[in-house]
């Protein structure tokens, strides 16, 4: 009962980041469909000796990559694209104001003398938080599934929907961050610049071969499993480990951090 | 007065070198109204809110019903009620939105009482709270805490910021409340002694982070006296040095006026059997033994 009178307020006090955030998911849903429909024909109409000599760069080899196959330019424009550029935004966004918000507006008072323990308040705005996440990039993905369905272009929708899960476990490893980060400062908009720091430290690795396992970012593109095929369980398990652990350090933050 | 409601054992805070609270010990018994009272500074909000479990002790040991503060659980919890020194409210919230939240954490809510209170303060439902002033929001802690009907009641300068009326108005509903159910604790702290003077059972005196005192009010007040004795002869030493006299200052060539804390009755006699030409007995307020007690280190 706490719990979710807790959640419910979360949800309610973030309503207006939901509601941008779904009008900015769903419009960009539409607009991954609609420009594959009509790109594919700009290729399509491309003449073969300039395709060759196109070919050769590799940009175009890239452009070829993603309009040679929905599947392909699906993942492209939206796991390894939109979705954790947009999700880290929006990450950024709601962990800044779910616990340095709190304290700046001073209502962590209010909110820890509720009969509730500290790790049940804790669990209730990361609990929100990836509902939010969830509501938000889901709903995308459904768009794109329905909008697809009705132009009449078909994808390996299983592969996808993995490279989705995977790519949000990971996106909630990252807005786990987030909140750690916001529990230590007392500043919204301090924790939300740190917060966005962090990203680039925690893309870095993502850039070498060698380091790459180990970026929070390059894992949130499902990169292993969608282009290298390696089994969804792989990156999943990892993720999940990952948001774990990140999970367990916000909450021992939170439990000892005097407000 | 039953068993402890609240019990603090050694409480310490520091931070850095500062030493917010130094080693208090102090209880709430059940059915007691305990006053804290000290200048600014001196650890009342730091006390409170380490009960609370907004900060944690650097050491020392905070028991509520008998259980480690630690150990706590949702249905403990339930039992303590809170007001924070300066009410903040979610500012998205309307105020009836503030309590159906607030509700949702009370099984045995009171709607009864927070319906009869809301329509005596004439609180407007629809309201956002961050339109309401700080006595309309000091107002909506009070329905909030009363109707969850809590048997520990903490309250952290409450009155800070109400005018007089409004301020007895809070007085008199916790006072109320309090003597509508046995075995409920209070610990109230505040700047306005007269209005503590008249609520509470025992008080605290706090400076600096350091329990100077806990005393039952009735006890200060027939204890705690100035007298103004003008001696024909100046008086034996044994007699200034009385147990119980805190303070002594001479008037002039035999007069003296002498604080007493404690053993008034002894002191008093011993007075009258020397040869004297005065001997007035002057009744101390709160409000002098908390002057007394803010300016004992300087």
């Amino acid at each position: 009962m706490n719990m979710s009178n807790l959640i419910r307020k979360e949800l309610l006090q973030m309503r207006w980041i939901l509601i941008v955030g779904l009008i900015f998911g769903l419009a960009l849903a539409v607009i991954i469909v609609v420009t594959f429909h009509y790109m594919e024909q700009v290729v399509a109409e491309i003449p073969p000796d300039l395709m060759e000599l196109l070919a050769r760069y590799e940009v175009t080899r890239e452009l070829l990559f993603i309009f040679g196959d929905y599947s392909d330019y699906v993942w492209s424009q939206w796991n390894a694209k939109n979705l954790y550029q947009a999700g880290a935004l929006l990450s950024i966004i709601m962990a800044a104001s779910q616990f340095a918000g709190e304290v700046s507006r001073r209502t962590i008072g209010f909110y820890l003398s509720r009969p509730v323990t500290r790790r049940e308040g804790f669990a209730a705005k990361v609990a929100a938080g990836m509902i939010m996440l969830l509501l938000v990039f889901g709903g995308a993905m459904i768009l794109i599934w329905i909008v697809s369905a009705i132009i009449g272009l078909s994808a390996e929708w299983g592969r996808l929907w993995g490279a989705f899960i995977i790519s949000l476990v990971w996106l909630s490893a990252y807005y786990l961050v987030g909140c750690i980060i916001s529990i230590l400062n007392k500043e919204p908009i301090a924790a939300g610049v740190i917060t966005g720091v962090a990203a680039i430290f925690l893309s870095l690795p993502g850039l070498f071969t060698a380091t790459r396992d180990f970026s929070l970012f390059y894992q949130m593109r499902a990169v292993d499993f969608f282009i290298y095929q390696q089994p969804v369980f792989t990156s999943l398990i990892y993720g999940l480990l990952v948001s774990g652990v990140l999970f367990g350090i916000g909450m021992k933050v939170f439990y000892e951090k005097d407000f | 007065m039953g068993k402890g409601c609240l019990s603090v054992k050694s409480l310490s805070k520091d931070y850095g070198q500062k030493k917010a609270l130094a080693g208090v010990s102090l209880e709430v018994k059940e059915g007691e109204i305990m006053g804290l009272v000290g200048p600014n500074g001196a650890g009342k909000t730091t006390l409170i809110k380490l009960v609370m479990g907004l900060i944690k002790p650097s050491s020392g040991l905070v028991s509520v019903f008998g259980r480690d503060e630690k150990e706590l659980g949702a249905e403990d919890r339930r039992r303590i009620g809170y007001i924070a020194d300066e009410p903040f409210f979610y500012d998205f919230m309307t105020v009836q939105q503030t309590i159906e939240f607030n509700q949702g954490f009370y099984p045995d809510w009171d709607h009864e009482k927070c319906a009869g209170l809301m329509q005596r303060f004439h609180l407007p439902p629809d309201e956002p709270v961050k339109n309401l002033s700080r006595g309309m929001k000091a107002q909506l802690a009070l329905i909030l805490v009363l109707a969850q009907k809590p048997d520990l009641l903490l309250l952290d300068e409450p009155l800070e910021g109400l005018d007089p009326m409004r301020r007895l108005e809070f007085l008199n509903l916790v006072l109320e409340d309090f003597m509508e159910r046995e075995g409920r604790g209070v610990l109230i702290s505040s700047h306005y002694l007269e209005e503590l003077e008249r609520l509470a059972d025992r008080v605290a005196f706090l400076h600096e982070g350091r329990l100077l005192r806990v005393a039952e009010m009735e006890q200060l007040k027939v204890e705690e006296k100035t007298i103004r004795v003008v001696f024909q002869k100046e008086p034996p030493e044994a007699l200034l040095n009385m147990p119980g006299i805190k303070a002594v200052q001479k008037e002039g060539k035999t007069g003296y006026l002498l604080t007493i804390e404690d053993n008034f009755n002894a002191i008093y006699e011993a007075c009258c059997n020397y040869p004297h030409f005065i001997l007035e007995i002057y009744h101390r307020s709160l409000e002098d033994m908390f002057m007394d007690y803010s300016g004992r280190d300087q």
